[in-house]
């Protein structure tokens, strides 16, 4: 079946335990087994153990829990605890796994000889850097050293290590706050990230920053907005141009003109200083004076009376809060744009209330397009004699006018301690690699009063000869002798955190007080911000379009792949984009009207020119862009960069205008026009869902506001049947004199849903209400929140007394709040990696043949801006009651477990497919290749990828049908942790990997027999619906309505 | 009863200007066939098994690198090896229908005809029976349907119609093939006692089960005959409304449906009977045999096809007026796409096939016009053959969860050599048979034949 | 004649019979073939286990914390061998791999496949004996399988127990199969 997958895993830290893997029932070849020398400190086989640690996917620094399991790190999570996720975890996050595994990581030192990479020693490669070094210290030029914005102790030593050496510590994040921060020291003085309280926001107005998926600290800030959004009063508007998938989840799209977002804020701003709705002085009222709501709706096509209702509607939200950021915000008058957005949050004050300068993210350090064109200058004029680079990408980050990439040539000597072969290190002489972030040992401190760890989870992979990048520097300097740096990396960082003892430390001795840090994962303390006045009133001016062509270009971070730095990574390559499920390439977004003018269909092969450059992809053809806006994504087109990343779709840095922003010196990614024009061939588009519209399926529901408020919640979800229901393993709510009262509130709940449904069939003439026995005793697995209350066609009796079916005291459910979901699809990686999901690429995709367990459906059933309608639905199994798949298996391989589980065996499985083909959901993935096999050329996990795979979960072999099993390895595990510690399931105590993942929490998973269960009160609430319920599959999967808000017409 | 067949008989010999038959021309004309194979029929037979090797490559592909070198996509789970079946079990239908049902209601016309379609039914079950398990994704395990004590102490699911298929299959086979079998003793008889080449005696004695001919045995075989004709009967209809089920059981829109069973036995038949033409047509010109299979024959068969014909138009526009009539908007839906959508091609090709060309044979001339009746038939089968295809495709890609639609199936070369080799491998069979065995029941054309020695029938 | 007709049929019969048996029995063990694979150092478990009266969990500690027991380390074995028994061949040889830092290669002798999840965690501490399964391990001087880890010979166990009062056995397929 799998044998090489695990095989391989196993030989690694020489373990006995996991039973090796044979064809199934063959007989297996006789495996040694090798055990540990000298066994690890209290490390048993077959036992994950959790470490605390931080993601450096992104400058953000999220705080992790990484499994490790016979020593191998085989899944991350977010960590509950930490101050800057809370327990969330985005796509990227989950992907840090791939990482590390990355078949494609180099494999040790490389010096590039005639072009080509030669595989060096580390002995030697360190003396020929050393070497090189020195050299260029000698002959009187200066060394760069080029990292990301790693924050913390190793910020600390690379500034020193480039100060020690004599040249310039340059921090390069494509994604920059430079104006952000410069708007914030104009406005109040605090060149600053500010922490947006979302959560306490009534109103939150977006100019164009996609808060959840890029921009800021994505995951915290998500979860901040689910419980703004848990509110029915509070209120999202977007103001874009093209519909970002944050912009997807807000009441009201405002599609004003690109670039009209400055004059929007200043508009909004207007009305609440001239109608007296905010504080405000003088100044700003005369800032302000021409930005009448006329004079707006000229500039930005918003009618003047939306303006006037947005304005007071945001003044008497109180506390409201307006954001600006993403590629909105960086445009050539970017600080302007900003300086508005912040005068708007301080005349409806909210500066101090949802703009708080306390918990600020760290980008202080990082260098603004500026300072690299003066870098690449000194490159350029052979005055930098050695340059290092580490974790930045600046070759294919930069847009090529920056002449980083050209400037790069001309240094004599350039080390890359990248661990991977990315564009930066193409351009390199010599390749000193990293350990990944998951093996090595660091700290991070991105927000303030945030003080987060990195320890190495596992030790560093044999197959790569990598060293600390802490170490490879200290070992540089030492060797070239400059500076004076402990002999070690990690002696530099005790060193660092020696300092934090003192503030942390409590009273513990250092090693106390360190162990406590590596446990928890960091340590973190309160931080109260200065809470700003009003410094300054900037003058202010609208960004004009620069270039030729009647489209404005949008270019926008991709929300799975970032700035790119996530295209080697296969499940980010496969995970469908939120917006337009395309995968493993580039497009670019266009209006229907406008597609219909060019003559482009969906898919076509298009080309998009701006005067510095032009790029061919396929064409998107929807209504979320205005017609007169051309949007195409960022992180795909890499030159280099591992076999999932290489020669991918385009990179659009491409068409960048050489302009910044004169004011902060960030890079303008907005302010051109661009042409569309058909071309021959550019790629295909590959998505995995086509159709977007939902045909009044009701698949994802919405209950007005009106309806929400207007419901009597008398049976709201603390009492109702379960407080009532005696019988513990009784249906909850199904049955029983309790159950009367249920069954009104059951019609007038399904009212809505059943009987006015448009796919409800009528009641034939014949069909009997079902005749329930007072004391019925309902056995767990057939146990659903979803007990129709209108009558059945046939009553069928399950046997109570087989197996264990009798004695079952679970029934595994979950409930999906769809007013939570924002779409962000971090569980289907989080999925991929608990359930050792493959990749099949995209040919496979075209056909449907994805094999991920959970995806998320997007239904847009209103595109025109205005109100804003679109639904998110993350679809997996069902796990009905009344499941269709069991009934047509011809050999039981997929059943009804006793715990409501739909199970499927995939050793029993013999591949009809049949339970495909009458699954209502579609949620079941079938293995068309051999995806395990090394041998086979479908083999998804090419050596180290194979080490990921979780070993409580097999490894499916060609030929069988698989699909969520509700983490039936969590499950058992926990049941067991519960019997050895001689007590009932506790609700919490398991959780499946898409429900700890959830940034926003929308998923939760518990038992439905247990009443108090978070899940059995959520699926017995008033928002409750299955999807597809007139089939009677009674689902074990709830869903709770979206929240739909009222939009006035102005 | 016997003598005024005879005379319809003979007079159409007489029309077809062939000579009268007598005991002793039929006897030669018949065993004529199974003398040695002329160069006609090895050049036929070696293409045949040729296109057979093809198929058999295509299969060695799918079991070593999976299903998916078949078209096959989610939701199209199912596509044209499933169609294959449903056809092949289809076309399995008509020798029993014709031998057995025809037999009991002693329309005698059957008697030129049904061991060409017995031997089609049990060759076209023997293709059929590949289908399920070749389609499936692990073709080594399928033996697990079949319920057997194991260790395991598992047992398969008897709710599943794929089971039942299981067992309506096999049972058809058996039946169909003893039915075959024990009709063909007498005639292997005669072959027996015909040849000189002793391994050909050796398979016809085999064949023929030590057959005398005394009064004793002819009894017995009358009396099993009937018997075994009684028992097929109901195989007749079971079969094919359980192949039905396989997709009436199942709750996707366009398959849930309560017509499907007849619907599908007169489907089959329908197909069936053509093809029996198909076959009849060309043996009777290549054999020079048009005074035994005479136009008279092929035209009883032809209204066979008109009836079942109409059969299966109403059926159609029976599931399109539900489907508007009907509450349900995805049933309303998909009907709507499956006639207008991405496979409306398949659909229409269907209907005209299948409702509109049939329509000729209201008339006379048509039905008695061999050519052209061969051509038609052939497009029935194509017909029915896209028949299936669109229940099986076009209901699969249009189910009830949107974010699935527009993934749409596309034959790849694997299924289409398979598709190909299965009927290489059910003419490997025939091929065989008609060199083989009497094609021709002379022991019952004997029956209508005026028996010597006699006056003239009045 | 008449014998020899029946001869047939009851010749397919017999070896069908047997095939049956072979392959969902282990015969080996019940025909006392019980011959285990050379192993490099020739460890007795008899002596151990046996004669000493050793606890199987001393050395197999994580059998009682883990889904997986683990096969002793080296220095469990020195843990005693750097003053017992030092003199003999096989020590000697043990204890040249502990110094030299290689540790022996055990063949595997009791081998599940990957669909297969056993936990031995769970069946010790629902009071399984190790000798359930394992055999009269204290009498083995060379560690043999001893059942045949057919899927039907779990469940004969795990039928027996579905309603035992502290530790029901789960005859839920996916327990064991996921």
């Amino acid at each position: 079946m799998t044998d090489s997958v695990v095989f391989k895993r196993r030989d690694f830290l020489k373990l006995v335990g996991l039973g090796a893997v044979g064809a199934a029932g063959c007989a297996p070849p006789a495996d040694k087994l090798i055990p540990y020398l000298v066994p690890p400190q209290d490390i048993l086989p077959g036992i994950g153990y959790w470490y605390a640690s931080t993601c450096r996917e992104c400058p953000v620094g999220c705080g992790i829990l990484v499994k490790s399991r016979d020593g191998r790190a085989i899944k991350i999570e977010g960590n509950p605890a930490h101050p800057v996720n809370r327990g969330g975890l985005c796509a990227r996050g989950h992907a840090g796994l791939q990482g590390l595994y990355d078949p494609d990581r180099v494999t040790g030192p490389m010096m590039k000889t005639a072009g080509a990479w030669k595989p060096v020693s580390w002995d030697e490669a360190l003396q020929t850097a050393t070497a090189k070094l020195t050299e260029a210290r000698s002959a009187g030029k200066s060394v760069a050293l080029v990292t990301e914005n790693a924050t913390g102790s190793f910020h600390k030593l690379s500034a020193a290590w480039a100060a020690a050496a004599g040249g310039t510590h340059l921090v390069y994040e494509p994604f920059n706050t430079h104006a952000l921060r410069e708007a914030n020291r104009r406005t109040f003085g605090v060149g600053a990230v500010p922490n947006y309280d979302f959560a306490r926001a009534n109103m939150v107005i977006s100019f164009g920053a996609d808060f959840l998926e890029t921009w800021g600290n994505p995951v915290g800030q998500a979860r901040g907005f689910s419980e703004m959004r848990a509110r029915p009063e509070s209120y999202f508007v977007t103001v874009e141009p093209r519909l970002s998938n944050t912009g997807a989840n807000a009441d009201e799209w405002v599609a004003a003109k690109p670039g009209g977002e400055m004059a929007l804020a200043l508009g909004m701003a207007h009305v609440i200083l001239s109608e007296g709705l905010g504080g405000g002085n003088g100044g700003m009222i005369d800032a302000v004076r021409d930005w009448t709501p006329e004079a707006v709706e000229l500039q930005t096509e918003v009618p003047a009376a939306t303006v006037r209702r947005l304005a007071q509607k945001f003044a008497n939200a109180k506390p409201g809060l307006a954001v600006a950021g993403g590629i909105a915000s960086q445009s050539e008058h970017a600080v302007a744009m900003i300086a508005a957005v912040n005068l708007l949050n301080h005349v409806a004050g909210n500066v101090g209330e949802t703009v708080r300068f306390d918990r600020t993210l760290d980008f202080d350090s990082v260098a603004s397009l500026g300072d690299l064109q003066t870098l690449a200058g000194q490159m350029a004029d052979g005055s930098v004699g050695a340059l290092v680079v580490h974790g930045a990408n600046p070759v294919y980050a930069a847009p090529a006018w920056t002449g980083f990439a050209a400037a790069m040539d001309k240094v004599p000597f350039k080390i890359s301690l990248s661990g991977v072969l990315d564009e930066t290190t193409e351009h390199c002489d010599l390749i000193l690699p990293s350990l990944h972030a998951l093996e090595s040992l660091g700290d991070a401190a991105t927000a303030r009063g945030v003080f987060s760890i990195i320890q190495p989870t596992m030790q560093p992979l044999p197959m790569f000869k990598t060293k600390a990048a802490g170490d490879t520097l200290i070992a540089l300097a030492r060797g070239a002798g400059f500076g004076s740096f402990p002999s070690t990396w990690s002696e530099y960082l005790k060193g660092e955190w020696r300092g934090m003892h003192g503030r942390f430390g409590g009273g513990k001795d250092f090693g106390g007080f360190w162990d406590q840090t590596l446990a928890q994962g960091g340590v973190w303390e309160d931080v109260t911000g200065t809470s700003p006045g009003w410094s300054g009133t900037p003058v202010f001016a609208a960004p004009e379009l620069r270039g030729s062509g009647d489209l404005a270009l949008v270019l926008y971070p991709s929300p799975n792949l970032f700035d790119g730095r996530g295209a080697n990574k296969g499940w980010l390559q496969e995970i469908p984009d939120p917006t337009t499920k395309a995968v493993w390439g580039s497009w670019a977004e266009i209006h229907p009207d406008t597609a219909k003018k060019l003559g482009i269909a969906m898919g076509d092969a298009i080309k998009v020119e701006t005067e510095s450059g032009s790029v061919s992809v396929p064409a998107f053809v929807w209504a979320g862009v205005r017609p007169d806006v051309v949007a195409v994504p960022l992180g795909q087109g890499h030159t280099s960069y591992g076999r999932f990343a290489k020669d991918r779709g385009v990179n659009a840095v491409a068409l960048l205008a050489p302009v910044q922003d004169a004011a902060s010196g960030a890079v303008a990614y907005f302010g051109e026009r661009a042409k569309v024009s058909k071309t021959a061939a550019a790629g295909e588009l590959v998505r995995t869902q086509r159709e977007r519209s939902q045909h009044d399926r009701e698949i994802a529901a919405v209950i007005p506001v009106s309806a929400l408020l207007g419901l009597n919640t008398g049976r709201g979800a603390t009492e109702g049947p379960h407080a009532t229901g005696e019988h513990g393993a009784g249906a909850p709510g199904a049955h029983g004199g309790a159950a009367a009262g249920e069954h009104a509130g059951g019609h007038h709940v399904m009212a809505g849903s059943l009987m006015l449904h448009p796919l409800q069939s009528k009641p034939g003439k014949y069909t009997e209400p079902r005749i329930k026995d007072p004391n019925a005793k309902v056995p767990p697995h057939s146990v659903s929140a979803a007990e129709q209350p209108v009558i059945v066609r046939s009553p069928r009796q399950i046997p109570v007394d087989r197996g264990n079916y009798g004695t079952a005291t679970h029934r595994w459910a979950m409930a999906i709040d769809l007013n939570s979901c924002t779409g962000c699809t971090a569980c289907v990686a989080a999925c991929y990696a608990e359930n050792n999901i493959p990749i099949v690429g995209p040919e496979h995709i075209k056909r449907g043949r994805e094999m991920s367990w959970i995806r998320i459906e997007r239904f847009e059933e209103n595109l025109k801006p205005g109100p804003n309608d679109v639904r998110f639905v993350p679809m997996m199994c069902q796990h009905c009651s009344d499941a269709p798949c069991e009934t047509v298996c011809p050999v039981y391989a997929t059943y009804h477990n006793p715990e409501g589980l739909n199970a499927q065996v995939y050793n029993r499985c013999v591949g009809t497919r049949y339970c495909s083909n009458n699954c209502p959901y579609k949620v079941r993935a079938f293995n068309f290749f051999d995806y395990s096999a090394p041998e086979k050329p479908s083999f998804a996990f090419p050596e180290p990828l194979n080490w990921q795979l979780n070993p409580d979960v097999t490894v499916r072999s060609k030929g069988v049908m698989e699909k969520c099993t509700m983490c039936i390895q969590r499950i058992l595990e926990g049941k067991g942790t519960a019997k050895d510690e001689g007590r009932a399931v506790r609700d919490g105590d398991i959780t499946t990997a898409c429900a700890q993942s959830c940034p926003t929490q929308a998923i939760v998973f518990g038992d439905l027999i247990d009443p108090e269960s978070n899940v059995s009160k959520l699926s017995h609430g008033e928002r409750r619906y299955w999807v597809l319920n007139e089939l009677n599959t009674k689902p074990g999967v709830t869903y709770l309505k979206k929240i739909q808000r009222e939009v006035a017409s102005t | 009863m016997s003598s005024d067949e005879a005379k319809k008989l003979s007079h159409a010999a007489t029309a077809d200007a062939g000579p009268v038959i007598t005991q002793k021309s039929l006897n030669d004309d018949v065993l004529r066939m199974i003398s040695k194979p002329g160069r006609l029929w090895w050049i036929i037979f070696i293409i045949d098994l040729m296109i057979l090797a093809v198929g058999l490559i295509a299969e060695r592909n799918q079991i070593l690198y999976g299903i998916g070198v078949a078209g096959h996509t989610r939701p199209v789970m199912w596509a044209s090896y499933v169609a294959n079946f449903v056809f092949w079990v289809g076309i399995a239908h008509c020798g029993t229908l014709v031998s057995a049902i025809l037999f009991l209601f002693r329309s005698h016309f059957r008697r030129a005809v049904y061991r060409v379609a017995e031997a089609m039914t049990v060759f076209g079950v023997l293709t059929a029976g590949l289908f399920p398990l070749l389609h499936t994704g692990r073709p080594w395990f399928a033996y697990w349907l079949f319920p057997y004590p194991n260790q395991r102490q598992l047992w398969p699911n008897f709710r599943s119609p794929l089971e039942w298929d299981v067992f309506a299959v096999t049972t058809y086979l058996t039946v169909s093939s003893i039915f075959f079998l024990v009709g063909i003793i007498p005639d292997a008889a005669v072959a027996r006692d015909r040849t000189n080449n002793r391994w050909l005696k050796l398979i016809y004695t085999v064949f023929s089960m030590g057959w005398t001919g005394s009064n004793n045995q002819w009894k017995n075989f009358y009396g099993a005959y009937l018997y075994f004709a009684a028992l097929a009967t109901p195989l007749v209809l079971s079969v094919h409304s359980v192949v039905s089920w396989d997709f009436a059981m199942s709750q996707v829109p366009g398959w849930h449906s309560t017509i499907f069973a007849p619907y599908f036995v007169a489907g089959a038949i329908f197909s069936g009977v053509a093809m029996v033409i198909n076959l009849l047509i060309p043996i009777r010109k290549a054999f020079k045999l048009e005074h035994i299979v005479t136009v008279d024959h092929i035209e009883k068969l032809s209204k066979l096809v008109l009836l079942t014909s109409s059969i299966v138009g109403y059926s159609y526009l029976c599931e399109f007026f539900s489907a508007w009539y009907g509450p349900s908007k995805v049933e309303r839906d998909l009907f709507w796409w499956r006639a207008t959508g991405h496979f409306a091609w398949a659909f229409w090709i269907m209907f005209t096939c299948n409702v509109i060309i049939p329509l000729s044979l209201w008339f006379k001339p048509v039905r008695r016009n061999m050519g052209l009746l061969f051509v038609l038939c052939l497009s029935f089968n194509v017909g029915m053959y896209f028949e299936r295809f669109v229940i099986i495709v076009t209901s699969l890609a249009h189910p009830f969860n949107p974010s699935t639609w527009d993934v749409n199936y596309r034959m790849s070369w694997t299924e289409g050599a398979i598709l190909a080799g299965s009927f290489a491998w059910f003419f490997m069979f025939f091929l065989i048979f008609v060199r083989l065995l009497p094609a021709f029941s002379i022991a019952e054309i004997k029956e209508t034949l005026t028996a010597p020695m006699r006056r003239k029938p009045s | 004649m008449k014998l020899k007709r029946f001869l047939a049929p009851a010749f397919v019969l017999i070896m069908l019979a047997i095939g049956t048996a072979a392959f969902t029995q282990s015969f080996p063990v019940m025909l006392g073939m019980n011959k285990g694979p050379k192993q490099p150092i020739n460890f007795s478990h008899r002596l151990h286990a046996g004669t000493l009266k050793m606890d199987c969990l001393y050395c197999h500690y994580a059998a009682e914390k883990s889904p997986s027991a683990n096969i002793p380390t080296a220095t469990t074995c020195m843990g005693c061998h750097k003053a017992a028994a030092t003199d003999r061949p096989e020590i000697v040889k043990l204890t040249k791999m502990y110094n030299e830092g290689t540790p022996p290669e055990w063949v595997e002798v009791y081998h599940l496949p990957d669909h297969v999840k056993f936990n031995h965690k769970r069946h010790v501490k629902a009071g399984v004996k190790c000798q359930d399964c394992h055999g009269p391990v204290q009498e083995m001087d060379v560690m043999y399988q001893y059942s045949s880890l057919k899927m039907g010979w779990c469940l004969k166990c795990h039928r027996e127990n579905v309603n035992h009062p502290q530790n029901p056995a789960s005859m839920d397929c996916l327990v064991c199969h996921h």
